[in-house]
């Protein structure tokens, strides 16, 4: 019954909007009725656009839109307004709302039904989370609701698909839905009145607080116990990405050196071959041997998202980002930064105050995204040895989880700088609705899981491949076939790197890079990171394949600078590499975030003050950390 | 202080609302005169007024529609209770009808003239199967309504459902709830 694709004798006959409170089952019932994997978390504030999807329905179809989560009709924030918008719009009116009423909050859940109802269109209602209303010994008797309401009610297990099918079916014809005859009333003390009364008539019994979510509070909430558990389980997931996923990493890296020299093998044309080994394999399969890392750090966010953890961060971090003078909402925003600084950026929709929502915007792409997980990977990898360990712990590991803190830290002081300066404003009440703790679904953490993975593959293949591509073409051409006649193969292939239209360009740019330790061929990837910043990975891997097919790893490793004071010296020693990492923490390498950044503030001024205000402090900390760590190893 | 709480359901026809009281509890009768606020909304907003089984209706006049009219039907109801609450007649009805008897609730002296229970049988009946019919059938046991004294339904179990105590009071609890909330009148159920 439910597709994405429409048949071409289907028309969209009625546009339908689902409407319903943040963290309500909203989202996952669009998934169940359209079959599309919208995100679905376990916190508020996740659908912050509208989604549409299609539903088709005794051969009519619908479109549902899946709006941000609301708790009235009253807006506070730009995604409330979002949603508000879409439903109150007279030039291009939807036809039919569907509530979700969460029945574990079933007053705030009626209040805002009759909120809906008062637009005057068909409304049909979705009672959610049932059998969490029963575990927690609640109850409502579902036909007296619908009676006392006058609509229809569903009730529904949204996560298993349990009641969906008959939503679909009702979806064919909004126009038959039972209506009241008579509204709720507006004016706000009878409105509530009104609401009890319902909830009277249908037998609610509010569910008690659950118990389990009490018990693990109790600790997770704590505000020292609480915030150490949170450091270790971001500690121990670090651990586990340089023990679980660089294995992986490794075998997926030989079967793709295998089938590149296989393939390479069959091809006559040198150029050809060297095209697949250096730019397609050592290149672009350099940044696709991190996809067990990027599944891992997806797996864990998602399965912390969807069990409620997440939600009770931003509560622990609330009362560190006091001192910022922002809010827990900017927190949610900075979370979703930890995957991709978009997401986080959309997610400031939640916030009510532009003045917050700018400080938030600007700072939240300093955190660590997950663009920034294969070049930490790399670098990290020059500078601590595999087998080092520091108290039993992977020191890389150790390292990694330093770079994440290094950027959360980032993010909050920008941020509080920001606000005691351009950006003041006093503090708004912030509350969070803390969800119980579910079991998260599997279906829900494989979907997301899968669709960040095929997200970054998706990538690989096209913004990170053309890069590369395009690099490798530079650092190819000219050929120089007169000179390199009488040179062994890496000799010959050193000297076109050396002298391509790629090496002009990174040693024009030398002098600018020379104090932070940065060669010509670093500067090559730089260049390409700012198309995305994986392209360093890839140019770099295409680089030393150039040099030194075999090992293009140990190539990398032992790359030296072929003029200058340092001629001779190895480029990644720990100065540079440092100074590598803290430039990365930094830049603004990323022009999808410019991007989004325009679109959500409607202007380029805040994007080019992002853009300059972190190259500059990507400069100038990197400076300081290669004259530290010089100093230092000296 | 006890709180006025009700919601408008639909009624059996567009110009009906059923107006269904969930605080303070009413007696289930049926009224012989609109109490004061919704009787001043006689013959040019409201055409009828009558209560009964928890709920006071109301109808339109012709012409007149709920989108326009609500808010002052509202107004005149919720008036109309709380006068009902502050009179003290439902504390009164309370002491006098504890028993369950056919007694009427007290009207002298109060804005609510309740009218004496009287009770439709053969509705009693119809109700009376559709309730615990088919409940008291998959039991190998049945229900008779014998007679209705006043507000009381005398009710004989038969077959399976006799002599045992946990079907009799489920078939006595379910049947006394069906009867009070369809039928204006019935106050309780008495198995003989």
């Amino acid at each position: 019954m439910t597709h994405t694709e429409l048949p071409e004798e289907h028309t969209t006959t009625c546009r339908v909007a689902l409407v319903g409170a943040p963290n309500s089952g909203k989202t996952c019932l669009f998934n169940h009725l359209t079959g599309l994997n919208a995100k679905v978390a376990n916190y508020p504030g996740v659908t912050v656009a509208k989604k549409t999807g299609t539903v088709l329905t005794g051969g009519r179809a619908a479109e549902l839109e899946d709006l941000p989560g609301v708790y009235s009709l009253h807006p506070i924030s730009p995604d409330e307004v979002v949603a508000v918008d879409v439903l109150r719009d007279t030039r291009n009116p939807v036809d039919a709302v569907v509530v979700v009423m969460n029945s574990t909050t079933l007053c705030r859940s009626v209040h805002l039904l009759a909120d809906v109802l008062a637009l005057g269109k068909p409304v049909l209602a979705v009672l959610t989370m049932n059998d969490e209303l029963t575990a927690r010994q609640g109850s409502v008797d579902v036909a007296k609701l619908s009676q006392a309401l006058g609509v229809k009610v569903h009730p529904v297990v949204a996560h298993r698909g349990v009641g969906v099918d008959a939503i679909g079916a009702d979806l064919a014809d909004p126009t038959s839905w039972p209506q009241p005859t008579i509204m709720a009333p507006t004016q706000e003390t009878q409105r509530h009145h009104w609401v009890q009364s319902v909830l009277t008539a249908s037998h609610y019994t509010e569910p008690l607080p659950h118990a389990t979510t009490r018990a693990l509070d109790k600790v997770l909430l704590h505000p020292v116990a609480g915030l150490a558990v949170f450091f270790a389980v971001m500690f121990a997931f670090f651990q586990v990405i340089f023990t679980v996923a660089a294995p992986l990493a490794d075998g997926l890296e030989q079967v793709l050196g295998v089938a590149g020299d296989s393939v390479a093998s069959r091809i006559s044309v040198p150029l050809g071959a060297a095209f697949v080994t250096d730019a397609l394999v050592a290149g672009v399969g350099g940044v696709l041997v991190f996809v067990p890392q990027i599944a891992l750090l997806f797996l864990m966010l998602s399965v912390m998202e969807a069990s409620g953890y997440l939600a009770r961060t931003s509560y622990l971090v609330d009362r560190l980002m006091v001192l910022t003078g922002l809010d827990g909402r900017a927190f949610v925003a900075m979370l979703s930064s930890v995957a991709c600084a978009i997401p986080g950026i959309m997610a400031t929709r939640t916030m009510p105050h532009e003045r917050d929502r700018l400080a938030t915007m600007m700072s939240a792409p300093l955190m660590t995204c997950s663009a920034r997980l294969p070049v930490f990977v790399l670098l990290i990898g020059f500078l601590v040895p595999d087998d080092l360990r520091l108290m039993g712990f992977s020191a890389q590991g150790v390292a990694m989880f330093g770079l994440y803190l290094a950027g959360g830290a980032s993010t909050m002081v920008v941020a509080a700088v920001l606000k005691a300066t351009v950006f003041k404003s006093g503090l708004m009440p912030f509350f969070l609705e803390l969800p119980p703790y579910r079991r998260p679904s599997v279906r829900t953490v494989l979907t997301q899981t899968w669709s960040a993975v095929s997200e970054f593959i998706k990538r690989a293949g096209s913004i990170i491949c053309v890069a590369t591509v395009v690099l490798w073409v530079l650092m190819t051409f000219p050929q120089h076939e007169a000179e390199t006649a009488a040179m062994s193969e890496s000799q010959a292939s050193a000297y076109v790197l050396e002298h391509s239209y790629a090496a002009r360009v990174g040693k024009a740019i030398e002098p600018v890079f020379e104090p932070l330790g940065f060669d010509w061929r670093v500067n090559i990837g730089l260049i390409g990171a700012t198309a995305a910043r994986e392209v360093f990975v890839s140019t770099l891997g295409a680089a030393a394949a150039a040099q030194d097919p075999e090992d293009p790893g140990q190539a990398l490793a032992d790359m030296r600078y072929t003029s200058g004071p340092h001629e001779g010296q190895v480029v990644f020693s720990g100065p540079t590499v440092v100074a590598l990492l803290v430039w990365f923490i930094y830049a603004m390498q990323c022009v999808s975030t410019l991007a989004v950044m325009r679109r959500e503030t409607g202007g380029w001024k805040w994007p080019a003050v992002a853009a300059v205000y972190m190259t500059v402090l990507a400069y100038g900390l990197a400076w300081v950390a290669h004259a530290v760590t010089a100093a230092v190893l000296r | 202080m006890m709180l006025v709480l009700f919601h408008p359901v639909a009624g059996e026809t567009k110009q009906t609302a059923r107006w269904q009281v969930t605080s303070p509890s009413l007696p289930n009768r049926r009224l012989l005169a609109p109490p004061p606020a919704l009787a001043a909304l006689m013959g040019t907003v409201l055409a009828g007024v009558d209560a009964g089984c928890g709920a006071v209706y109301t109808t339109l006049c012709p012409g007149r529609t709920w989108a326009e009219d609500a808010d002052q039907v509202r107004a005149a109801l919720t008036a109309d209770l709380q006068g009902l609450l502050a009179s003290g007649q439902l504390a009164d009805w309370g002491r006098s009808a504890g028993g369950g008897s056919d007694q009427l609730p007290p009207s002298k002296g109060y804005r609510w003239q309740w009218a004496p229970a009287d009770v439709d049988v053969a509705q009693v009946r119809q109700v009376a199967q559709d309730a615990v019919g088919p409940l008291a059938a998959a039991h190998g046991g049945a229900v008779h309504v014998l007679a209705v004294h006043g507000s009381v339904v005398q009710v004989k179990l038969a077959g399976a459902c006799r002599g045992c105590n946990v079907s009799s009071s489920t078939v006595q609890d379910r049947l006394a709830t069906a009867l009070m909330a369809q039928v204006p009148g019935v106050d309780a159920v008495e198995a003989v």
